[in-house]
C-alpha cells in the first residue's frame, strides 16, 4: 500500500543555538527536510549530532532560533504556546526512551491522560484507552502502577499513550533505548504495525541499525547537520 | 524574667551553650581536619541563594515562636519593674509595724510606733555603707476635693515627712525645677505632686479639702505642684506632702511614725541591688526587732514578684505556643529530610567516586550547620522585631488599665537563651539527618531509586518497641498512683506506638500496623473526660494534657489518613475528579501526595496541630467570655461595689447613711429599706489547720500560721445578697444545688460558721498561672473545691492587731466565678461574731450596692455623696466590660501567637512545593509533551498544595471541635453555666485565611513549574 505524497512535516533552514552567556552551543546548523504522511523515518547519528533536538524543534517541543518547521502547511514558530500544546495534545503522540510514565498513576490513568487533558468525557477516554492498551496487548495490566511492570510492558503503556489520541504524527526518542532485543523486537513490530494500519506518520530518533532497518526512510545527522537522507532497503511501512 | 519551667533562666542557657560548644567544637574540628568538605558545604549554601534563604527562613521558625515568647515576657517584667521601681522612686526599703512579730503575742498591733524610736534606728541606718538617707514619716489614706471645681479623689495619700531629712532623701522641685523646702510650708499648705493636681484640676494657690474626720473638712492652699513624692503604692492617684510635724498635729498623732523610709545609695533603678544584702545585714537588729518593727525591702520585693510574674507569663505563653514550636520542630526535620532527598544523587556520585561515609556526614551537616546557626541567629533576631509588635499591640490593650504603661524591653539573655536553643535543636536534628543520610546505597542514590520498603523485621524495631511499650506502661502505673490524667494518658498513648513497631518486628504489614496505631490513638484521645472520670473519680488535670492530647490526636489521626490513602483518592476522584476538566489535575493531585506520604503527613500534621489548638483555645475562649458576661452572678446581684479608702471617717451604718443623705436617692430598696450589703475585712489575719488528719504528730507540731483575711458580713448582706455557693456540706444540698440563702442565714444565726472563697481550696485541675506569697489554703485530704459535697473543716484564726485567737468551721465555698471578683479572698463569717471575738470595733471596708434602674453614673454618684468617707466605688457593670475587653484582647493576642505555628505549616508547603518542582521536572515535561498547557500544570501544582492544606485544616477543624466539645463538657461538671459555642466565623476566618496563604506560598513554585520548557524539562534526569 502506497503512502501518501504529501509533506506532513516540513522543516526549511533549521536552526537551534544554545546560548548560555559562557557558551554557545549550535545544536542544528540550517536542517531542511520533509516527511510524508504515512511514512516512518529514522534519524541517527552519533551522540550530540543534534537528534534530540532536531525532534524536539520539528514536534513544537523546543523553539527554533531561526528557519522555520511546518506541519501540515501550519508554522509552528506562528502558534502560541497554548495552540501548540493543544495541537499537541490532539493531533501528536510521544514515546520517550525512559517509558515516563506517571508514577502515581496507572497503566489504564497515563493512558487516558492525553484524552481527559484535551477534553474528552471522562467515560470515553477511559474507553479509548482500554482499547489502546489492548491493542498493544498490555490490557490485563491496566490497573499496575508503572514500577509493577516489566520495561517491555511500560513501553507498550507509552505507546499506547502516544496512540490513544490518533495522532497523525508519533515522535519516538530512542524508544528501544531501555529495552532487550526480544522486546525491542516485539515494540518496534508494533509500531511498524500500526504505521501500515493507521497510517499514521513515525519520527524515530534511534541508535540502532536494527530499528532503523525497519524503517521507510533514515536521516543520518553528524555535527549538528544532516549528513545523508535515503530510502531503507526494506520498505517498513508496506505489508 | 529570669526563670522558665522553675528553672534560672541563666542555668539553662549555660547549659544549652555548652552543649553548642560542644557541637560547634566538633564542627571546627571537621573543618579544621579537612578543609575541602567545608568549602564543599559553604559552595552549596552559596550558589544555591534560593534553597539556602527557603531552609533558613523555615528553620528560623521555630527561634523566632520562642523568642517572641521571651521578649514578650521581658517587656512585662521590664515594664511591671518600671511601673513599681518608678512609683517608689528613691524608696528601696523602710522600716515600719511587724504585725507578725512576737513583740505583739497577745496584744493588739499598733499601726505606728514611737518616733524616739528613730534616734538610734536611724543611726545604725545611715551608718550601713549602702544607705544614702532615710526619712521618718507618717501617712494616711484621705479624699481631697478641690474646692474650686469640687472634682475629688478618693485614692489619695497625705504624707508628713521630717523636714531635715527630707532633701538628703530626694531633693523635691516644683514642675518649674525650682527646689522646695517643706519645712517652710504653713499649717495650712501643702504641696500636692503633679499628677494628682491634674486629677482634680487644681492649680498653685488654689484651695483644696481634705477629709480627715467625721464632719471634719480641713481647707489648705496648694502651695507648689511637685515633680515627685516621696513615696506612694500603686493605687494612691494624688499624694498631698508636708511636714511631719504639721500631719501628726492634724491627725491627733504627736511622736508617732507611720515608716522609717530608706533610700539606698545610687539612683533609684540602681539602689535596689544592695536591698539584699542590707536586709541580711540590718533585718536582725534588735533596735528594729526589739520594737516589733521590721525592715521590709519593698522594692526588692516587687521587682521579685515583676520577674516571677514576668516568667509566668512566658511559661503561659510558651505553653501554649507549644504547639507552634512543636511544628517550628517538625518543619526542621522537613527541610533537612528534603535537603537530603536533593543530594542524594550528587552523594551516591560522591561515594561512587571515593568518599567515605564519614566524610558525608561531615559535609552534610557543615551544610546544615550553617543553615541552622544562621536560622537560628535569624530567628532570634526576628523573633525580637515580633515580640515587640506583640508587646506594641498588648500595650494598647492595657491602656485601659489603670496607670500600667507596657513597654517594649529585649534582655540579652533571653535573646542568647532562644538562640541557643533555637540552634541546638536544629544542630542535633542536623547530626540525625546527617547519619541517616550518610547509610544510602550508592547505586539507588546515583539512579534516584527510592529505597525498597523493608519488611520491618528489624531488631531496632523490636528494641525500640519493646523500650517504648515499656516506658508507656511505667507512665500509665505511676500516673495511677500519682492520680494524674495528662500522664496517664501519655502513657497509654505510647503502648500502640510501641505494640506498632513490636508487630512490624512480627513481619504485620506497615499498613496495617500504622493505620491500627493510629486508631487506637484516635480513640483514646477522642474519649471525653467523663470517661477516664468513671474508671476513677479522682484524677488531677493541669495543661500538659491539652499539649499531650493534641499531639497524639492529631498524630493518630494523620497516621490512619495517610496509611489509607487509597479511599481518599478514591472519594477525590469520584466526586470533584468526575468534573471533565478538573479529572487531569485531580488526579495528579493527590496522587502526587500520597505517594510521598512521609512529608506530606509531616505538612497534614503540622497544619493539624495548629489549627487544632488554635480551635480547641477559641471554643474555650467563647465559652468563657460567655460565662463572665453574668454581671448578676458575678455581683452577686449588686449593682455597685465600693471600698473604703481611708479610715478617718468610716461608715459606720450604711443604710442610715442613705437613708439621711438625698444624694443618695438613687439606691434602690428591698422590704423598705436601702438594698445594701457590708462587709468589714480584716486583713491582718492568719490562720491553720489545726485538724489535718494527713499530718502526723510531728508535721502537725510544725505547720505555720499562713496570711490569710477575714471577712465579717453584716446582717444586711446576708438579706440582700445573691451570691452563689459552689460547694457546701450535705445539709445544704436540694435538688442537685445548693441552698445558699439558708447556708448565709445560718452564718448569721450560728455564731462560728463561715464560708471560704473558692481559691481557699484546693483544686485537681491546676491551670492557676497566679504567682505571690504564700497564703492559706483549705489543704485538707480529700477535699477539692470539684467535689460534689465538703465536710466541715475548722481553722483557728489569729487576729494580729487584737492579738486574739478563735475557730470559724468552713461549711461552704463560694462559686468560682464570684471568686474571682472584686471581693476580698479569704474567709467570711458574721460580723457580729467577728467583733464579738476580736474584741475590737471593725470599720466597714467594702460594701455592695443595688441602684433604681436608670440612672447614670452610679459609681460616680456614690462617690461624690460619699466622697467625705473616702470611698472609691465602681460599676460592676462597666467592670466587667473591661475585664471582658481586656479578657477577650488578651485571648485574640494569644491566638494570634498561636496561628504563627500555621505560618511554619504554610513555610512547609512551600518547601515541599519548591522540591516537587526540582523532583518532577521530568515529569512536567512529559505532561507538557502530551498536552497538558501551562495553566493546567500551574493548576495541578496549586492543587496539590490545596490537598494538603485543605487536609491538614479540615483535620485540624475536626479534632479540635470534637476536643473542645469534650473540653467543655468536662469544664460543665463543675461550672454548669459553661456554654458550649461554636466559634465558627472565628474558625472559617482562620480556615480560609490559612488555606489562601497556603496558595500564595506554593503560587511561585507553581508558576515556575509552569513556566519549564518541554524540551528542556525533558533533558532533565
Amino acid at each position: 500500500m502506497a503512502w501518501q505524497e504529501q509533506y506532513v512535516i516540513e522543516a526549511n533552514g533549521v536552526c537551534k543555538v544554545y546560548d548560555s552567556g559562557r557558551v554557545t552551543v549550535e545544536a542544528l546548523r540550517s536542517v531542511s527536510l520533509g516527511v510524508k504522511r504515512g511514512e516512518m523515518v529514522a534519524v541517527m547519528g552519533p551522540s550530540g549530532c543534534g537528534k534530540t533536538t532536531l525532534l524536539n524543534c520539528l514536534s513544537g517541543l523546543d523553539d527554533l532560533t531561526s528557519g522555520s518547521v511546518k506541519i501540515d502547511g501550519t508554522e509552528l514558530s506562528e502558534m502560541s504556546d497554548r495552540v501548540k500544546t493543544k495541537y499537541r495534545a490532539q493531533r501528536m503522540g510521544y514515546i520517550f526512551q525512559a517509558f515516563n510514565l506517571l508514577p502515581v498513576l496507572t497503566a489504564l490513568e497515563n493512558v487516558e491522560m492525553p484524552l481527559l487533558v484535551s477534553g474528552t468525557g471522562a467515560k470515553q477516554a477511559r474507553k479509548a484507552a482500554e482499547e489502546a492498551l489492548d491493542m498493544v496487548s498490555v490490557g490485563d495490566w491496566k490497573s499496575h502502577y508503572p514500577a509493577e511492570l516489566s520495561g517491555g510492558q511500560q513501553q507498550r503503556v507509552t505507546v499506547a499513550r502516544s496512540l490513544v489520541n490518533r495522532p497523525e504524527i508519533v515522535w519516538a526518542d530512542e524508544p528501544t533505548g531501555n529495552l532487550d532485543s526480544e522486546n525491542a523486537a516485539e515494540v518496534m513490530g508494533l509500531m511498524t504495525r500500526l504505521n501500515v494500519e493507521n497510517q499514521q506518520t513515525f519520527v524515530i530518533v534511534t541508535h540502532s541499525d536494527e530499528v532503523a532497518a525497519m524503517t521507510h526512510r533514515t536521516i543520518r545527522m553528524r555535527d549538528s547537520r544532516i549528513e545523508s537522507d535515503g530510502a531503507n532497503g526494506a520498505t517498513a511501512g508496506q505489508s | 524574667m529570669d526563670e522558665l519551667f522553675g528553672a534560672p533562666l541563666s542555668s539553662i542557657a549555660l547549659t544549652l551553650l555548652v552543649v553548642f560548644t560542644v557541637i560547634v567544637g566538633y564542627l571546627a574540628y571537621i573543618a579544621l581536619r579537612n578543609t575541602i568538605l567545608l568549602r564543599m558545604a559553604l559552595r552549596n549554601v552559596v550558589r544555591r541563594p534560593a534553597r539556602t534563604l527557603l531552609a533558613v527562613t523555615g528553620l528560623m521558625l521555630a527561634t523566632a515562636i520562642v523568642s517572641i515568647a521571651f521578649t514578650v515576657g521581658d517587656s512585662l517584667t521590664f515594664s511591671i519593674k518600671s511601673d513599681a521601681t518608678d512609683a517608689l522612686r528613691e524608696l528601696d526599703e523602710f522600716v515600719g509595724v511587724d504585725a507578725n512579730s512576737d513583740v505583739w503575742e497577745g496584744i493588739a498591733v499598733p499601726e505606728t510606733f514611737p518616733q524616739s524610736l528613730y534616734e538610734e534606728i536611724g543611726q545604725i541606718l545611715e551608718a550601713d555603707p549602702d544607705i544614702a538617707a532615710t526619712l521618718p514619716e507618717y501617712s494616711e489614706s484621705i479624699a481631697v476635693v478641690n474646692t474650686r471645681s469640687r472634682r475629688f479623689e478618693v485614692q489619695s495619700l497625705l504624707i508628713g515627712v521630717q523636714a531635715d531629712k527630707a532633701t538628703a532623701f530626694e531633693a523635691l522641685s516644683d514642675i518649674d525645677g525650682t527646689p522646695l523646702d517643706i519645712g517652710s510650708l504653713a499649717i495650712d499648705e501643702v504641696y500636692i505632686d503633679v499628677e494628682g493636681a491634674e486629677e482634680i484640676d487644681v492649680v498653685v494657690g488654689g484651695e483644696i479639702e481634705i477629709a480627715l474626720g467625721p464632719d471634719r473638712l480641713v481647707p489648705f492652699t496648694v502651695k507648689a505642684i511637685v515633680d515627685g513624692y516621696y513615696w506612694r503604692d500603686n493605687s494612691t492617684k494624688l499624694v498631698v506632702m508636708t511636714s511631719l510635724a504639721h500631719v501628726q498635729n492634724l491627725l491627733g498623732a504627736e511622736g508617732e511614725l507611720t515608716r522609717i523610709l530608706i533610700s539606698n545609695r545610687g539612683d533609684q533603678f540602681e539602689g535596689v541591688q544592695y536591698s539584699e544584702s542590707i536586709e541580711e545585714r540590718l533585718s536582725d537588729t534588735p533596735a528594729i526587732t526589739e520594737a516589733g518593727l521590721e525592715l521590709v525591702p519593698l522594692k526588692a520585693d516587687l521587682v521579685e514578684r515583676a520577674n516571677a510574674q514576668g516568667s509566668q507569663f512566658v511559661l503561659f505563653f510558651t505553653l501554649f505556643g507549644l504547639f507552634s514550636i512543636g511544628v517550628g520542630l517538625l518543619l526542621i526535620f522537613l527541610i533537612f529530610s528534603m535537603l537530603a532527598a536533593e543530594r542524594k544523587s550528587e552523594m551516591g556520585m560522591a561515594r561512587a567516586v571515593g568518599m567515605q561515609r564519614q566524610h558525608l556526614t561531615r559535609m552534610f551537616l557543615a551544610e546544615g550547620a550553617m543553615y541552622g546557626i544562621g536560622s537560628a541567629v535569624v530567628g532570634a533576631l526576628v523573633g525580637v522585631g515580633l515580640g515587640l509588635l506583640l508587646v506594641f499591640a498588648m500595650s494598647n490593650l492595657f491602656s485601659t488599665a489603670e496607670d500600667f504603661t507596657m513597654s517594649g524591653h529585649v534582655s540579652p539573655l533571653s535573646v542568647l537563651t532562644s538562640f541557643l536553643l533555637g540552634a541546638v535543636v536544629t544542630l542535633l536534628t542536623v547530626f540525625f539527618a546527617s547519619w541517616r543520610i550518610s547509610n544510602l546505597n550508592i547505586v539507588r542514590a546515583i539512579r534516584d531509586i527510592p529505597d525498597p520498603a523493608g519488611t520491618g523485621k528489624t531488631k531496632l524495631n523490636l528494641i525500640l518497641g519493646l523500650l517504648v511499650t515499656g516506658f508507656g506502661l511505667f507512665f500509665a502505673t505511676l500516673a495511677v498512683l500519682v492520680t494524674l490524667l495528662p500522664l496517664f494518658l501519655f502513657g497509654l498513648a505510647l503502648l500502640p506506638i510501641g505494640v506498632s513497631l513490636i508487630l512490624r518486628w512480627g513481619g504485620i504489614s506497615q499498613r496495617v500496623v500504622l493505620s491500627l496505631a493510629g486508631l487506637v490513638l484516635v480513640v483514646l484521645f477522642v474519649l471525653p473526660n467523663a470517661f477516664w472520670d468513671s474508671l476513677r473519680g479522682d484524677w488531677n488535670d493541669n495543661i500538659s494534657g491539652f499539649f499531650i492530647s493534641g499531639v497524639f490526636l492529631v498524630t493518630g489521626a494523620v497516621l490512619l489518613l495517610m496509611n489509607n490513602s487509597s479511599i481518599v483518592l478514591l472519594a477525590a476522584s469520584n466526586t470533584i475528579g468526575r468534573h471533565r476538566r478538573l479529572a487531569p489535575i485531580i488526579k495528579s493531585a493527590v496522587a502526587y501526595p500520597l505517594r510521598y506520604g512521609f512529608r506530606t503527613g509531616l505538612s497534614v500534621a503540622m497544619f493539624a496541630l495548629v489549627v487544632f489548638s488554635v480551635a480547641v483555645l477559641a471554643i474555650l475562649i467563647e465559652g468563657f467570655n460567655q460565662l463572665f458576661d453574668d454581671e448578676g452572678r458575678l455581683g452577686g446581684g449588686y449593682d455597685v461595689f465600693a471600698t473604703a479608702q481611708s479610715d478617718l471617717n468610716p461608715i459606720l451604718d450604711l443604710r442610715i447613711e442613705i437613708e439621711g443623705n438625698p444624694d443618695l436617692a438613687f439606691v434602690s430598696e428591698l422590704n423598705g429599706r436601702p438594698e445594701v450589703g457590708t462587709f468589714r475585712t480584716v486583713r491582718t489575719a492568719d490562720g491553720l489547720l489545726p485538724d489535718n488528719p494527713s499530718l502526723d504528730d510531728e508535721e502537725a507540731s510544725k505547720i505555720e500560721y499562713l496570711p490569710t483575711s477575714v471577712t465579717g458580713v453584716d446582717a444586711d448582706f446576708i438579706e440582700t445578697n445573691g451570691f452563689d455557693i459552689g460547694l457546701a456540706t450535705t445539709e445544704y444540698l436540694t435538688d442537685g444545688e445548693f441552698d445558699a440563702r439558708r447556708l448565709w442565714e445560718d452564718l448569721a444565726a450560728n455564731p462560728g460558721l463561715a464560708v471560704v472563697s473558692a481559691f481557699m481550696v484546693p483544686t485537681r485541675n491546676d491551670f492557676n498561672f497566679e504567682v505571690g506569697e504564700e497564703r492559706l489554703v483549705l489543704d485538707v485530704e480529700g477535699l477539692f473545691v470539684e467535689n460534689d459535697v465538703m465536710d466541715p473543716v475548722r481553722v483557728t484564726v489569729r487576729d494580729l492587731e487584737s492579738g486574739t485567737e478563735f475557730d470559724l468551721t468552713v461549711i461552704g465555698v463560694l462559686d468560682n466565678f464570684v471568686s474571682g471578683g472584686p471581693i476580698p479572698t479569704g474567709l467570711y463569717t458574721a460580723s457580729e461574731f467577728l467583733t464579738d471575738v476580736t474584741g475590737r470595733h471593725l470599720d466597714a471596708t467594702q460594701f455592695f450596692i443595688n441602684i433604681d434602674p436608670g440612672t447614670e453614673d452610679p459609681a460616680g454618684l456614690t462617690e461624690a455623696a460619699l466622697f467625705e468617707h473616702g470611698i472609691s466605688a465602681f460599676a460592676l457593670k462597666e467592670m466587667l466590660e473591661e475585664f471582658q475587653g481586656a479578657q477577650k484582647s488578651f485571648f485574640n493576642l494569644l491566638l494570634g501567637f498561636m496561628l504563627l505555628g500555621l505560618v511554619v505549616g504554610i513555610a512547609s508547603l512551600g518547601v515541599i512545593s519548591a522540591r516537587a518542582v526540582v523532583e518532577r521536572r521530568h515529569a512536567i515535561g512529559v505532561m507538557r509533551a502530551v498536552g497538558f498547557s501551562r495553566s493546567v500544570v500551574l493548576l495541578t501544582f496549586l492543587a496539590e498544595s490545596s490537598f494538603i492544606a485543605m487536609l491538614g485544616i479540615g483535620l485540624g477543624l475536626l479534632l479540635g471541635i470534637i476536643t473542645g466539645i469534650n473540653v467543655i463538657a468536662d469544664i460543665k461538671t463543675d461550672t454548669p453555666d459553661i456554654q458550649l459555642i461554636i466559634p465558627w466565623t472565628t474558625l472559617i476566618l482562620i480556615a480560609v485565611g490559612g488555606y489562601v496563604f497556603s496558595l500564595v506560598t506554593t503560587l511561585l513554585p507553581a508558576r515556575r513549574a509552569s513556566r519549564i520548557a518541554p524540551a528542556e524539562a525533558l533533558r532533565y534526569e
